[in-house]
């Protein structure tokens, strides 16, 4: 195993809530997650709503403060708050991430090209044209067609709107992108091209993968390994394949069950009450 | 398979335009369906398919300035024709309809034995000690225990899968011949999802009552119906037998939504549909699949093909006899 | 099957319709549009229509019905209405202008800059145009009145003060919408600074609605510099204005003569139905954009 990209060591997260008579209360979002990453690896974030495993992906970007805990990204700790201009560019160019959403992901009154585009003026000192060229290579990367370039998200389809953040995202060449639920938006004949591409991707640009999902299909196809969360806590860690072969935590295994196959059907938990 | 001989709901030739800026758009080509009594059918389709309308089309919840055409026929008679007082009736206790999103389909500032409630005291003239005897009943039956406190408190309080159990409830307290779940878990955890589902399942098959289960779920819809209508760009593209469609798919589309399933138990390059999943007024005079399909020849561009019986399924492809075993369905094996 | 002959067609009457943007609707916009063009061309371009001045008295001419000579026939002093609504148009167009242009920028710009910053900036700003937003406008416009005296500024200074929070308040909550995104975190990870997030991503989507609400407010100024002419506590006598000329007309309007009442009063209404539909009707379309 090569050099560690990233390194989480005991993070935690609450957030103060207020109950509806307006009383403070903390809510844990995560507790005591760690976990590595190496460079160029691909790792799962596996869990339900309410498991913490946005709350982790957003802390790791940058988006969100750990209350707890570290976040090391090549060797050098992430602090919250507000940081230098030169600070917030050299991240950039280290984590990126693609938002579940593939609607609200993209600005809906720039275009395609303007959108990857802007990325790039940002970090690079080529020219007009080579920033073209860099777009049109982007875009082809995700698997998009060069009349896409000129068009408004409102013309796309989900799957498209998702490579356009996927593109704008590798535009800066990160070392680590985060994939928030990324495919999961997406119809299944348009969500397989984009596995596919996404694996591909990886392949070919060394990338390395956090990817947050409760599709324990998808996290097959897509991570080597994997780290199922439950209510905040981390309940099962290890590579992919055998944490979906042999799962030993309970919940890994109800997790599992769940899952609709051929042959399967659905067992109910709670017993029906009976008349009293 | 033979349908029974008085199906409970009757599709005929539906076609749905609905109005867009102004022009009507076509939404749904052509849908023929039967549903006999007590019997599940799953509606399985992608964005687009027209599956939604369906549902709102048996229900007559279409928007303002949508024209349909065919007939949607209930034990006999034409939903499309009914007065208000007989549609109000239909809708009351006839059909009932589980949403994908039961929060917005609650009213926030009323109880839910408000809602409980209202249908049968209102609409059927039941006395509320009555009604809140068979709601106690019945919400203990979908597996909450505290009825009577649950009775009491409002939509925030409780969970999404407890809410949706809650409206299921509320489905069968009218005595329904049919329920039309529409997405009803699609916004559930997975373990929720299995949870409601059984008791779904459970509840309809005690009590006989029939269901059109809409999804983009192919095993789950699988696992709780019937026979299972495949829809494509406002068309039908399949039915066959629930238990063993996975295998014995005869449209090319069914085939390659069963392949692009990610598998939890290997790796593999997925098979995969090229294009996006188009709508129904974006199809050509030809087969709606056509653009997509990767054993398409000039014949399916030219002409639409109509649903006909083959084996125990229905399918609406020109080449179904020569490309039976050669669409690459995925082994028998659980996934 | 699509051979056959069909059977006919039903038509449902829905209900609960979506507000689906039809062309009825869009003819709506256009002609609320059109009205508040030609108003605005005709404040700018009046004088050069008007064949006299505004300001010539003539006694013999006093309180004359409408005539070829005078269209809307002419005031207690034998002006001509006509031609000082013309010229009125300008100044009683002008104030509302000024204090939308002050209210809008500064409105806008507090609210963005409330929600990007978040926290006890929010909460400050928040406070503040509560407080603000607690005074009755016209209340305040004749407290400054009285502190810097009669005219157009004071007015126009308390107006635009007032009317900020109005402003501010709709747009924080468009942009608070717009901020919850994730295409802005995403603009956030992409290293952009937040001057450019704010002015080329936020600003430009929250536009459509700055720009309805000032036109609805637009008409709320108009409304509140008349009231306050028509107080005497705005422009003086002498100059035409449309609030000034309702204050001025209701002598005559007593004596039996209510042309001059009647004409000024229904340009400041059609002003304020239109720029008011105008407003409507963008408000709908930004809303149908998303």
């Amino acid at each position: 195993m090569s050099a560690p990209l990233l390194h989480a060591a005991d993070v935690r997260k609450t957030f103060v809530v207020r109950d509806e008579s307006g009383r403070r209360d903390e809510l844990v979002a995560a507790d005591g997650v760690s976990f590595t990453l190496a460079t160029g690896g691909s790792l799962a974030l596996v869990g339900e709503s309410g498991s913490g495993k946005t709350t982790i992906a957003r802390i790791v970007a940058g988006l969100e403060t750990p209350s707890g805990g570290t976040v090391e990204l090549l060797g050098e700790a992430r602090t919250g708050g507000r940081v230098s201009r030169a600070v917030r560019k050299r991240r950039a160019r280290q984590v990126q991430m693609v938002f579940q959403d593939p609607y609200g992901s993209l600005d809906p009154r720039q275009t395609v090209a303007a959108c990857v585009e802007e990325v790039l003026r940002e970090h690079f000192d080529g020219d007009r044209c080579w920033r073209r060229e860099r777009v049109a290579s982007l875009l082809q990367q995700v698997g998009l067609e060069e009349r896409h370039a000129d068009q408004r998200p409102r013309r796309l389809s989900g799957g498209q709107r998702q490579r356009v953040a996927i593109a704008r995202a590798l535009a800066v060449e990160p070392r680590l992108l985060i994939l928030d639920e990324a495919v999961s938006a997406l119809d299944v004949s348009v969500q397989a091209q984009v596995i596919n591409m996404l694996v591909e991707l990886r392949r070919t640009t060394g990338v390395a993968f956090l990817f947050v999902s409760h599709d324990l299909g998808v996290v097959r196809q897509v991570t080597e390994d994997c780290l199922v969360m439950h209510r905040g806590r981390v309940v099962e860690a290890g590579p992919t394949a055998d944490v979906l072969d042999h799962p030993a935590d309970a919940y890994t295994q109800r997790l599992l069950s769940a899952i609709p196959r051929p042959g399967w059907q659905p067992r109910r938990r709670t017993a029906e009450v009976s008349d009293a | 398979m033979t349908p029974a001989p008085t199906p409970l709901l009757e599709l005929d030739g539906l076609r749905v335009d609905l109005r867009v800026d102004g022009a009507l758009r076509r939404v749904i080509h052509d849908v023929s369906l039967r549903l006999g009594v007590g019997e599940a059918v799953g509606l399985v389709g992608e964005s687009g398919s027209g599956k939604s309308i369906t549902a709102r089309t048996i229900m007559r919840l279409l928007p303002r300035g949508a024209e349909v055409a065919g007939d949607v026929r209930f034990g006999g008679r034409s939903v499309l024709e009914l007065g208000a007082r007989d549609l109000r009736r239909y809708r009351a206790t006839d059909v009932a309809m589980i949403y994908q999103d039961p929060r917005a389909h609650l009213n926030p500032v009323r109880t839910i034995g408000d809602f409980l409630l209202e249908g049968p005291v209102h609409a059927v003239g039941a006395s509320r000690a009555d009604a809140t005897e068979a709601a106690v009943a019945l919400l203990r039956s979908v597996g909450i225990p505290d009825a009577p406190r649950r009775l009491r408190q409002y939509p925030h309080q409780l969970s999404g899968g407890l809410l949706q159990r809650v409206v299921i409830a509320a489905a069968l307290l009218a005595e329904p011949q049919l329920i039309l779940a529409d997405e009803p878990t699609t916004a559930l955890d997975v373990t929720t999802q299995e949870e409601v589902m059984a008791i779904l399942d459970d509840q309809r098959r005690k009590r006989g009552v029939a269901m059109l289960f809409i999804t983009h779920d192919l095993d789950l819809a699988a696992a709780v119906t019937d026979r299972l209508a495949v829809m494509y760009a406002g068309t039908v593209a399949e039915v066959g037998p629930a238990a063993d469609l996975h295998r014995t798919a005869l449209h090319p589309y069914t085939a390659g939504l069963l392949a692009a399933r990610p598998s939890t138990t290997r790796v593999e390059r997925l098979t995969t549909i090229p294009g996006r999943p188009v709508s129904a007024f974006e199809v050509g005079p030809g087969c709606v699949f056509a653009s997509r399909c990767a054993h398409v020849e000039d014949r399916c561009r030219a002409e639409r093909p109509a649903l006909r019986a083959l084996e125990d399924h229905m399918v609406a492809c020109h080449r179904a006899e020569e490309l039976r075993g050669a669409l690459g369905l995925p082994a028998a094996a659980a996934r | 099957m699509s051979a056959l002959p069909l059977p006919p067609v039903a038509a449902f009457r829905g209900r609960g319709g979506r507000a689906v943007r039809s062309l009825a609707e869009d003819k709506l916009l256009l002609a609320s549009g059109a009205v508040c063009v030609a108003i605005v061309a005709l404040a700018l371009l009046g004088p050069l229509l008007a064949s006299g001045s505004p300001s010539r008295t003539s006694i013999l001419e006093a309180n004359l019905g409408s005539s070829s000579q005078h269209w809307l026939g002419t005031d207690a002093l034998g002006r001509d209405i006509f031609t000082r609504l013309l010229y009125g148009a300008r100044l009683s167009l002008a104030g509302p202008a000024l204090i939308i242009a002050v209210s809008t920028v500064l409105g806008t710009g507090a609210a963005i800059t409330a929600v990007w910053v978040g926290g006890r900036v929010e909460r400050v700003l928040n406070r503040v145009l509560d407080v603000l937003f607690a005074f009755p406008a016209l209340l305040f416009a004749i407290l400054v009145v009285a502190i810097l005296g009669t005219g157009l500024v004071a007015p126009v200074i308390a107006l635009s003060i007032a009317y900020t929070p109005y402003m501010a308040r709709v747009v924080r909550s468009v942009a608070r919408r717009e901020r919850s995104l994730p295409y802005i975190d995403a603009c956030q990870l992409a290293g952009l600074s937040s001057w450019r997030i704010c002015s080329r991503h936020i600003l430009p989507n929250v536009f459509g609605v700055v720009r309805a609400q000032a036109s609805i407010a637009f008409g709320a100024a108009l409304i509140d510099l008349a009231a306050i002419s028509f107080l005497g506590l705005g422009v003086s006598p002498p100059a035409a204005e449309w609030g000034l000329m309702v204050a001025n007309g209701s002598t005559a309007l007593l004596n039996g003569y209510p042309q001059e009442c009647l004409a000024a009063g229904a340009c400041i209404v059609v002003t304020v139905v239109a720029f008011n539909l105008l407003g409507e009707r963008l408000a709908v379309r930004s809303e149908g954009r998303r």
